[in-house]
């Protein structure tokens, strides 16, 4: 599903990342790890292509993601790539239900009242469709945020950091959801975090080291 | 849910900045439509009251003055001038026919004018009910009089001295109202109508309270018919010729009375071919002791005198809609700066640049929009206010309030104003860098 080579970018002469090769297939889940200003945002904006590689390859369902420009690239990145932010961020001026109609029409899905129902209920927010994303509690925003990412039906989910303010039980949850969801959408799941914990829930898991390299690891 | 439906949703999500942006923007349009319409109103109202009417012969005086007091009826008369010197013009041949004014006396404010019938025809009045005047002292109300005063035909009423209320009331006197005219939206709904016979005898230096009316009456015709009849003046079928007689004879038939000081106050004068114009008031101005006075000239200074007042307005009406637009590009500047994650998010979800400046450019264009209906609707709120007062206050029809071309003109520049404060924050949001937004949030 996602496949990356010899990637890399470089803000400037100091301040360069590499990125070996990852590979995702249909489906499965990988761990991406990594310590803080190490660029994991970077590799998870140069995957969902908010920003150019310098080199290499990004290949999501057969697609160069790295070759794909202007409207063709948010056009793509709309439909076939969600992505579940630290921070969970909604349009205000949108219902929570007017939020999730929006991405589908952005993403050129049509719209589909139930299917938004569908999503809602799966992660337990069902009655909240018409409240502001203000009135809802933090961890109803957490989970609202896996809707938006998910109301698409992507082949690829990217959550970065999606733990990172979570105490234990909820960082387990958390997963298990992105998880749940990602099954559900058969969709391939990358999740880019300095957060040691997630490291027992995922079988496959990268860590990024400061010799720009990636350094793969199966347990 | 779509980009469009997005861009009405966020602008009706800041009521406080949407709001006041929409009230300077309507303030300012509300303001120059209502000055559009009151100017053409104005216009048309002055111009359909000088039909007709050439040329304005009265009293030397400002030439504006007369044809304000002569034609449109608002202001007091420049004078008087000699009813013979009058007929002398009147021979002239390139003049059509003069209708010949006179005033003295209001009754509530209404103006008592003596005229002759050409003058109501000339402003193709219809009798609602009764007749023309046939002798002194009968009248024809117009419209707004009647309706004000209460006056109906057959009453009776006392004039009082002066053109505007409060003056001496000449108890001995009574007019009769023998005729009603239909409402017209011309000067003449404002005006009680007499022959010139009335005005001269009520004001008749000789007249005496003690004297009773047939006598006065009587002597008022002996002046007009230079004594060539007996004291028939009630009789209606010589009252009837008195206006014209008056004046086909009171030149070089003064004898009996030592002299015709018989006066008028205004000729309203139709040329009988545009040549007139070129040679009577110059003539008139030049060699007689009257002044001529030319409506269409003295409107048209007149106009180009309130040109001055509402560009004026016009102007400061026109800053409002600039400030509003100011206000329309920092609220629009101001919700992207916090917005700016929204705007990445939706970049995220897959909107390209050229759906988000759109948007942008919707918000901008949305509001002046709005903002210009909402002007529209208030200046057909003043006009109505502006008609209900000149109704009760002059009869005059305000109710056109169809859109003038002006309007037009008005959205262009609304339209524009809208646009040009959604530029700036369009042009950063297209520039918007998607990761670094994310990031910085």
């Amino acid at each position: 599903m996602l496949t990356t080579r010899s990637l890399s970018f470089e803000y400037n002469q100091a301040n360069r990342f590499e990125f070996p090769g990852l590979s995702v297939a249909v489906g499965s889940d990988l761990l991406v790890l990594g310590e803080s200003g190490i660029g994991k945002t970077t590799l998870l904006h140069l995957i969902a292509g908010l920003q150019k590689p310098k080199t290499g390859k990004i290949l999501i369902g057969g697609t160069d993601v790295a070759r794909l420009s202007g409207k063709q690239l948010d056009a793509f990145r709309g439909a076939n790539v969600g992505i579940v932010f630290q921070r969970p961020h909604f349009i205000q001026s949108l219902t929570l239900e007017e939020n999730l109609a929006l991405m589908r029409f952005l993403g050129g899905k049509e719209a589909d009242p139930h299917w938004i129902k569908v999503v809602l209920d799966g992660l337990g927010l069902i009655g909240k469709q018409k409240s502001s994303p203000r009135q809802l509690s933090q961890g109803e925003q957490q989970r609202a945020s896996i809707a938006l990412a998910v109301i698409n039906q992507p082949k690829l989910i990217l959550a970065d950091e999606p733990t990172a303010a979570l105490d234990d039980k909820n960082c387990h949850r958390v997963v298990e959801l992105l998880r749940g969801q990602t099954k559900k959408m058969q969709s391939s799941l990358v999740i880019i975090t300095h957060d040691q914990r997630l490291k027992a829930d995922f079988s496959r898991s990268v860590t990024l080291t400061k010799n720009d390299s990636l350094r793969a690891s199966t347990h | 849910m779509t980009i469009f439906r997005l861009g009405i949703k966020n602008v009706i999500a800041k009521p406080l900045s949407t709001g006041l942006s929409l009230l300077l923007l309507s303030l300012g349009v509300g303001l120059i439509s209502l000055m559009l319409h009151i100017d053409r109103h104005l216009r048309e109202q002055m111009s359909s009251n000088i039909r007709g009417i050439d040329m304005v012969v009265g009293a030397k005086g400002s030439p504006l003055q007369l044809i304000l007091s002569a034609v449109f009826q608002v202001d007091v008369p420049t004078g008087n001038i000699k009813l013979a010197e009058a007929e002398n013009l009147l021979r002239n041949r390139l003049i059509d026919y003069g209708i010949p004014l006179s005033y003295g006396d209001s009754y509530q404010g209404f103006r008592i004018v003596g005229t002759d019938e050409r003058y109501p025809e000339n402003y193709s009045m219809r009798l609602a009910e009764g007749s023309l005047w046939s002798q002194s002292m009968e009248v024809a109300i117009g419209a707004a009089v009647a309706e004000r005063t209460g006056l109906k035909l057959g009453d009776k009423f006392q004039g009082s001295h002066g053109l505007s209320e409060g003056g001496h009331v000449h108890e001995s006197e009574d007019y009769v109202v023998t005729g009603i005219f239909e409402a017209s939206g011309s000067v003449v709904d404002q005006l009680i109508l007499s022959n010139l016979e009335s005005v001269w005898d009520i004001h008749a230096p000789h007249a005496h309270e003690e004297e009773e009316h047939g006598h006065k009456e009587g002597e008022g015709h002996e002046h007009e018919e230079g004594g060539s009849h007996e004291h028939e003046g009630h009789e209606h079928a010589e009252a009837e010729e008195h206006s014209h007689e008056a004046q086909e004879h009171a030149v070089g038939e003064e004898s009996d009375h030592g002299g015709d000081d018989r006066e008028i106050t205004a000729l309203l004068i139709k040329f009988k071919n545009p040549l007139g114009l070129v040679q009577l008031p110059r003539m008139v101005n030049e060699n007689t002791n009257m002044q001529a006075a030319l409506p269409n000239y003295e409107l048209n200074k007149l106009f180009s005198l309130m040109g001055i007042a509402t560009t004026t307005l016009n102007l400061v009406a026109l800053i409002v809609i600039l400030v509003s637009g100011i206000s329309v590009f920092i609220s629009l500047y101001l919700s992207l700066r916090e917005r700016t994650y929204e705007m990445a998010l939706l970049r995220t979800f897959g909107a390209s640049r050229g759906q988000l400046l759109g948007m942008v450019f919707q918000e901008g264009l949305l509001i002046a929009f709005s903002g210009f209906l909402l002007g529209l609707v208030f200046s057909r709120l003043g006009l109505w206010v502006v008609s209900l007062l000149l109704k009760a206050e002059y009869h005059y029809d305000f109710s056109q309030t169809g859109l003038v071309a002006g309007e037009g003109y008005l959205l262009l520049v609304t339209v524009l104003i809208g646009f040009l404060s959604a530029l700036l924050p369009a042009i950063s949001v297209y520039k918007i860098d998607i990761s670094k937004s994310l990031s910085d949030a």
